[in-house]
């Protein structure tokens, strides 16, 4: 006896399976580097195996193979560390799967259910990927996946060609309902926020210094932040863009008050009060960082960003982790009012270190009348002997580290200076702390904004001068082309053999710097186009219209708006339907069968209901009555069947 | 006006006399010359194809004529032949055996395509053209062609064309323990075809026929038909789907079913009555799959109530 193949189980032809595991290469393979690297072995296995089986090589792979190959998979993962229920790890599961079901791909259920997958692989792939780049990527990897869809149900009549055609045609119908998607669907916070990623060691500055403990410093050229003025830009040597504030000093390393790991500590401060000097408006688009430090043009005086909240050493935090990229307003001015605060905390220093050091800031002190001479003084100082600048400074260890670099060593990099100058003030008394922030950028000449970089982390010293802090940056009187001019032109004009290989290769090739600034203002207008979108515009137009919105409006109006769509088109495809309300007789005639068991498709009431008087004789007559009935009213166009008839049908039908 | 349930249960009564057990069989063929159709059996030699025709012309009496096919039959042994007559001196026709009401071709396949073809153009025409004279049939025509199954040797196999031009095709099979036992004990088998008697005149066979017409359909078997018919053009299961020509003939022999068992409306279980015999000639199964499976499997697998 054959039975039908019901369509979704049969086998796909040979170039169809081709297609199939063409497009799985194309899916993977942007993934590879962000995942274990055996996970390439287990593709270009899989690859094997399956070209094998199609071609009739060998057999589909058993279940206990299948069943070894994801024991095997699950315990790689767990070998290569993906211990925890991480991002990376839940990828890797499933990418491990998408290659592991190839090896069963045969039958079009099994393409449908690549195809699914596959999609949803491209999502995860935007999880790591969302700059134009990454979208570029993402839309190959569907035109890729939409082509397998074509192929596997075109069947024989495959074509690669026209599945393209088709595939990409498909796609270009989808832009506008992307675009309306992308202009009115609500993006709720907690479900559209990248989920934390542990992968990435967290950049910029860091809650610690340990200035002789450092001794080569990578150049990141990775942005930090961008950011674009309203107006005149500030003069170049006041780009001190600042970020946490360090002021606990323990002989070797400064750490801040308010650190990351103390978070539900921090008290509420205020920014300082509007100064004088000429005001800058400003919007900053920060990258994610995995940290909550919020970046300032130096002084800060107002600062408009949802969830962020202020310290009270000047500084703004985000009460989020920065998981991904965001926009905040800001205004800085160049002489702001500080509030005074005890200065206790600024003065503190550790019994016994650097103690040589400390002996000769008092002498100087004693030379000079006021603290500001002293300051002056110590900057005067750098800036006649022979102190230099480099990026590979020998290391200084231990916690007469400072006298040793001040006297011995003489260099460093900005840590190094800024930590000597900071210890010294407090010496002789005078308040005095680290900032750490990033010092200069690039300007973007094409996208009108500051880009500062990962390399461009800086730290300077700030001290407690006639009731204002005042900031000195020791590193200008070492090395005041680092002020000036942006570090790619410094470095180019230093010994380069002082600088790290990357900018060494780099630095010198002028094509490949317009060329990266070129690509970071496309970086930059998608991240303000694309991915900043909501918060500009389309939210505030929601807000307006409709008043506050909170994340359960938004996510009933998403739920309904899905619900709309989903059943649209489910009610058009006929997937759904609206329940019919079932006429006499049939109404009787299920309820029969919810009594006594279904009828088979072939089976005609009379064989069904001959069956039943079968199995249950004593109603036989009762039986033979419902049929000649039922089939009567069912079948026979001159028959009336009116309400008597009707009421008679549902009562003997009720009775046994 | 005849009753014709009464008269299908008369006929079945007496023809179980010859050939016990078949009720079915019997039935199907009259629901085909209800509808003028003509009856293809296709068995084993030895079953009763014969016995079957005979007393069919003897209860419905209808002139009976046999024409037993070989292989070197020539269309002039089926049609006739213009003669000359020597005392006339003129060409007179001799008619052929297929001048009769019905006519029992024996083993068909046996004949070479073109004798074949001369009667199976009868059929359709139910006329016979000879030397350019149109002659027309006796009316009703019947034929009942019997058929080796193909894996004999020595056959030519009819053409798909031509087997549509066959409203049903029968077959009888082996008779039940109780039937051959009564054939062995001599109580019942051809020896008592000459007791036979006719069920119904010619006349009233004409206005039986008219009454076919007659039954009503509601849309549900309609539909019901519909789907049973599209269901043999997917292409995964049939090469060759039923015509437009064999879905007409589902309907009328349904409708003919239905009056034979005394009803006025056609019910689904009439067409599945029918079904198989009328279809499973017409169409062709892909990758050599048995049609008589794929037929049943329609059966089914298609819902009669709802698609």
């Amino acid at each position: 006896m054959t039975s039908m193949i019901k369509p979704m189980r049969r086998a796909m032809p040979l170039k169809v399976l081709w297609a199939l595991m063409a497009v799985q290469w194309v899916l993977v393979l942007p993934f590879l580097r962000y995942l274990p690297f055996w996970l390439g072995l287990v593709l270009v296995l899989v690859m094997a195996w399956r070209w094998r089986v199609m071609h009739g090589e060998l057999r589909a792979a058993p279940f206990w193979l299948t069943l070894t190959a994801i024991a095997v998979g699950v315990a790689g993962l767990f070998f290569s560390g993906l211990t925890r229920y991480t991002l990376d790890s839940a990828v890797s599961l499933c990418v491990l799967g998408y290659l592991l079901k190839s090896l069963e791909v045969l039958r079009r259920r099994d393409g449908v259910f690549q195809v699914y997958l596959g999609y949803f692989l491209i999502g995860v792939y935007l999880l790591y990927h969302y700059d134009p780049l990454g979208a570029l990527i993402s839309l190959m990897m569907v035109l890729a996946n939409t082509l397998a869809l074509f192929a596997i149900f075109a069947d024989r009549s495959f074509d690669w060609r026209r599945g393209m055609r088709q595939s990409a045609g498909l796609m270009a119908a989808a832009i506008p309902i992307m675009i309306v998607g992308f202009l009115f669907f609500p993006r709720i916070p907690p479900l559209w926020s990248i989920p934390n990623d542990e992968r990435g060691a967290q950049t910029g500055m860091t809650d610690e210094v340990t200035p002789g403990s450092v001794s080569s410093l990578a150049m990141d050229r990775s942005p930090a932040f961008r950011v674009a003025f309203e107006g005149d830009l500030p003069p170049r040597h006041q780009w001190y863009w600042r970020g946490s504030t360090l002021d606990q000093f323990n002989g070797t390393s400064w750490r801040a008050s308010y650190r990351q790991d103390n978070r539900s500590q921090w008290p509420n401060g205020r920014l300082p009060e509007a100064g004088e000097g000429e005001r800058y408006h400003y919007s900053v688009i920060i990258q994610a960082s995995q940290q909550h430090w919020l970046y300032f043009l130096d002084w800060p005086v107002r600062i408009d960003a949802d969830d962020s909240r202020i310290l009270p050493d000047g500084r703004a935090a985000a009460r989020n982790t920065l998981s991904q990229t965001r926009r905040y307003q800001a205004q800085s001015q160049s002489d702001v009012r500080w509030a005074s605060e005890p200065m206790q905390r600024y003065l503190d220093l550790p019994e016994g270190t650097n103690v040589r050091l400390a002996e000769w800031a008092g002498q100087q002190r004693e030379a000079v009348d006021s603290d500001r001479a002293f300051m002056d003084r110590l900057m005067q100082h750098i800036r006649s002997e022979p102190f230099f600048y480099t990026l590979r400074p020998p290391l200084y260890p231990g916690n007469q580290g400072l006298s040793e670099f001040w006297f011995e060593g003489r260099r460093g990099f900005c840590t190094h200076y800024a930590s000597a100058m900071a210890f010294m003030a407090r010496s002789v008394g005078i308040p005095a702390r680290l900032v750490g922030g990033y010092l200069g950028g690039v300007y973007n000449q094409g996208g009108e904004y500051i880009q500062v970089r990962q390399m461009e982390a800086h730290v300077w010293v700030e001290v407690w001068l006639d009731d204002q802090w005042v900031r000195y940056d020791p590193t200008a009187a070492v090395a005041p082309g680092r002020i000036e001019s942006n570090l790619d032109e410094w470095q180019d004009a230093s010994n380069l053999n002082e600088l790290p290989f990357v900018t060494r290769f780099t630095g010198g090739m002028p094509l490949y710097q317009s060329l990266s600034l070129w690509w970071d203002s496309v970086e930059y207008q998608w991240q303000t186009l694309v991915l900043n979108y909501q918060q500009d515009s389309a939210l505030s137009a929601l807000e307006y219209r409709f008043g506050k919105i909170n994340w359960w409006q938004a996510g009933l109006a998403m739920g309904g708006l899905m619900a709309v769509l989903g059943l649209t088109m489910a009610f058009m495809t006929g997937v759904l339907r609206l329940p019919v309300r079932v006429k006499e007789p049939w109404a009787s005639l299920h309820h029969l069968e919810k009594r006594f068991g279904k009828r088979t498709p072939g089976e005609t009431v009379s064989d069904y209901l001959e069956r039943l008087s079968k199995a249950y004789p004593e109603h036989r007559d009762l039986l033979r009555q419902i049929t000649a009935i039922i089939n009567e009213a069912a079948y026979n166009p001159e028959q009336s069947f009116d309400k008597a008839a009707r009421e008679n049908l549902r009562s003997l039908v009720r009775n046994p | 006006m005849p009753d014709i349930a009464s008269v299908t249960q008369q006929l079945l009564d007496q023809s179980r006399t010859i050939i016990a057990g078949k009720d079915e069989v019997v039935r199907l063929a009259w629901v085909a010359i209800l509808c003028d159709g003509h009856i293809l059996l296709e068995d084993l030699p030895g079953v009763g194809k014969t016995s079957l025709a005979q007393s069919l012309a003897r209860l419905l009496s209808l002139d009976f004529q046999r024409v037993q096919f070989t292989s070197d039959l020539l269309p002039a042994d089926v049609l006739g032949a213009q003669m000359f007559n020597r005392e006339l001196s003129q060409f007179e026709f001799h008619a052929g055996p297929v001048f009769t009401q019905l006519l029992l071709a024996d083993e068909l396949n046996r004949a070479t395509p073109k004798a074949q073809s001369a009667l199976l153009e009868a059929m359709e025409e139910r006329q016979v053209s000879i030397d350019g004279i149109s002659r027309p049939l006796p009316d009703p025509f019947y034929v009942i062609a019997t058929q080796n199954p193909r894996s004999q040797s020595g056959t030519y196999p009819l053409p798909e064309s031509q087997l549509d031009r066959f409203f049903v095709r029968l077959s009888l099979g082996y008779p039940d323990t109780e039937s051959e036992k009564g054939l062995l004990r001599g109580t019942l088998g051809r020896t008592l075809m000459s007791e036979l008697q006719p069920v119904l005149s010619p006349e009233s066979l004409v206005r039986c026929k008219a009454e076919v017409h007659q039954v009503k359909v509601s849309e549900a078997v309609l539909d019901y038909v519909m789907r049973l018919v599209h269901r043999t053009r997917d292409a995964d299961l049939f090469r060759l789907g039923l015509s437009p020509r064999g879905a007409l003939a589902l309907m009328m022999a349904s409708r003919a079913m239905a009056l034979t068992q005394g009803r006025h409306y056609v019910m689904p279980d009439d067409v599945q009555a029918v079904f198989s015999s009328v279809t499973e000639h017409r169409v062709q199964g892909q990758r050599q799959l048995d049609p008589k499976v794929l037929v049943q499997q329609v059966l089914d697998d298609v819902d009669v109530l709802a698609a």
